[in-house]
């Protein structure tokens, strides 16, 4: 079942800046996408728009049925704050919450803090001993860590990713590739997007941007097999 | 969660906060000090005007109006007549005996005070050297008259009057820029001895109140003592009344003009602190906060600094207007309560105006525009 269907997707900056050129993409409940391509080709705007935390210039972006395009600006808080889980290239955090805090301010604007609820999500991306330090005492891996907590405590069907691994060493990309592939087994729906190789090798499918449109669209077996789908032609099935 | 946003932001970023702490108590408290400065500064000018001495003469209604001494005297019963008509009114009054006498064979005009009164009569006067004479034989002499008897301080002075001659020693060289310069001084008794006679040539009193209330004073004396003239200091009630009303206008403004920089710069320092921090408002709508309560998170921090800020200034505004008191009058400050409420509503209102607006303003940002800022 699809959860993401783009129809003509069209993103215009200021001074006709074309980021996205009517775009065409389905994706389904459950998969792991990766999107690949140059800087500058439209796979951070892609995700801002599907994270609404932008508004597309023209066509259709539903994600779980709802048209994001023509939201307000309440449903589209509501939208990400229910339906999408953020993880940052730069793991933005609130400088003056301690980590736990951090995690519970998701909960917060969703519904209602729970303290032990959120204790359980950072003990499970590894990090329970540390959630009463502030984010200036942890490393990069650490508080990417804690953004993944982050964006899984209110349970969202899509996981979106800028880069999750941009700023992180070997060690600890290995530890939150192996989040994803936990995360993507127990059914999670990612969407990351990166310039990384071995983490683009990771996903079950591989979009390749390239001046705001797609170039290529690539289905991988889990042993690094592909499956080559025309570009244009990805309707998802 | 709301207090633990609220309460991390102030008490972990001690350094920020305190910043726009201190710029909006030093509005409050610059704003609250003008208003006490304002508030005081017509009683305190008018105590001011009092130090260019008395303001009410009383003479004989024989006497003539203006340059030459009266020949005739005011009796010791109309002085006391006129102390007790003027009654609570009165803050200082001295009757003085002024004559010709002559020190060896130079001629000089001699005049006779109460030297109790006169610090508060003569407060201009300023002393060359020497101070107030405290004794009985003792006199003061003005500038010129010292330098053509050739005194100082200590010297000896034998004075001759038509009823006899006294000894003095000269106790203080004066300087009052006018024709007390000329003059030698000594107690109003020795005056009157001197002059074989008890009455006083004028009374020079110092009348609590403004104009209209020394000239009121002056009418009620007239009436009451038909043999006295009694005149009001005219340049000095001029002075006061030119004076007073244009010291308002300028106080309030001023008080005006401080509200407004003081407020201005607050607001100034508080929005450019609400600027920084537009990645933190672009994360929270990240996580789902809508406009409003983000906006309204960084609002009430304001308020919250501005309601402490407001406290503050309103007791360093005392702190300053009592130095100011002290500089420029050297008086003392009065509190006035009413500081309290407008120091608090200003500090409230710079507070909330100089967050909510570049607060919505970066609300209503995309968040992504706001990230990629960074």
């Amino acid at each position: 079942m699809a959860l993401v269907e783009i129809e003509n997707l069209r993103k215009v900056y200021p001074g006709s800046v074309v980021a996205l050129a009517d775009l065409m993409l389905v994706v389904e409940e459950g998969e792991w996408v990766a999107i690949t391509g140059p800087s500058g080709s439209g796979k951070s705007t892609l995700l801002h728009l599907l994270a609404a935390m932008d508004r597309p210039t023209s066509g259709a972006l539903c994600v779980a049925g709802l048209d994001l395009g023509a939201l307000g600006p309440r449903e589209r808080a509501r939208y990400r704050r229910e339906t999408v889980g953020l993880v940052f290239q730069q793991y933005h955090v609130i400088p003056y919450l301690t980590v736990l805090e951090n995690v519970m301010l998701a909960q917060y604007y969703h519904s209602m803090p729970d303290a032990v609820e959120a204790q359980t999500a950072l003990e499970k991306v590894g990090l329970g001993y540390l959630a009463r330090r502030l984010p200036s005492q942890l490393s990069g891996g650490e508080l990417q860590r804690v953004c993944i907590a982050r964006a899984l405590i209110n349970h969202p069907p899509l996981l979106l990713a800028d880069e999750p691994t941009g700023n992180l060493d070997a060690a600890n990309e290995e530890i939150v590739l192996d989040l994803f592939d936990t995360l993507h087994a127990a059914g999670h729906t990612l969407v990351v997007v990166t310039h990384d190789e071995s983490v683009a090798g990771r996903a079950h499918r591989r979009l390749r941007l390239e001046h705001g449109a797609l170039a290529s669209d690539v289905r991988q077996t889990p042993a690094g097999a592909a499956r080559q789908i025309p570009a244009g032609a990805s309707a998802g099935g | 969660m709301f207090l633990r946003l609220l309460l991390g932001s102030l008490i972990r970023r001690k350094d920020r906060a305190l910043l726009c702490l201190a710029s909006l108590t030093t509005a409050c408290a610059l704003a609250g000090a003008m208003v006490h400065v304002a508030a005081d500064s017509e009683a305190k000018a008018r105590h001011e005007l009092r130090a260019y001495g008395a303001n009410l003469t009383l003479v004989p209604r024989a006497a003539p109006t203006a340059g030459a001494l009266p020949a005739a005297g005011l009796t010791g019963a109309e002085v006391a007549a006129f102390r007790r008509l003027a009654g609570p009114r009165l803050q200082a009054s001295s009757g003085a005996r002024y004559l010709v006498a002559r020190a060896g064979e130079q001629p000089v005009a001699l005049g006779g005070i109460d030297w109790r009164a006169a610090p508060r009569l003569f407060p201009y006067w300023r002393w060359d050297s020497g101070g107030w004479p405290t004794q009985p034989d003792e006199c003061a002499l003005g500038t010129r008259a010292a330098a053509a008897l050739r005194s100082q301080v200590g010297s000896r002075l034998k004075l001759k009057g038509p009823a006899g001659n006294q000894q003095f020693r000269v106790a203080a060289i004066l300087r009052a820029g006018d024709a007390a310069d000329g003059q030698v001084f000594v107690a109003l008794e020795a005056a009157q001895r001197l002059a074989a006679g008890n009455e006083v040539t004028v009374v020079l009193a110092t009348v609590h109140g403004d104009a209209r209330a020394v000239e009121g004073l002056a009418r009620e004396v007239e009436a009451a003592l038909p043999g006295v003239r009694a005149e009001p200091a005219r340049p000095l009630a001029a002075a006061e009344a030119a004076l007073l009303p244009r010291l308002r206008g300028l106080m309030l403004a001023v008080c005006v003009l401080v509200f407004a920089i003081a407020g201005l710069t607050a607001a100034s320092t508080l929005a450019g602190a609400v600027l920084d921090r537009q990645r933190e408002m672009a994360l929270m709508k990240a996580l789902g906060a809508e406009d409003g309560a983000v906006a309204r998170l960084f609002a009430v921090e304001a308020v919250l600094l501005g309601v402490v800020a407001g406290l503050l200034g309103a007791g360093l505004g005392l702190l300053g207007a009592q130095a100011l008191m002290h500089g420029l009058f050297g008086l003392d400050a009065t509190f006035r309560p009413l500081v309290v409420p407008l120091s608090l509503a200003l500090g409230i209102c710079a507070a909330a105006v100089a967050a909510w607006l570049p607060a919505c303003r970066v609300a209503r940002l995309e968040p992504s525009t706001a990230l990629r800022s960074e």
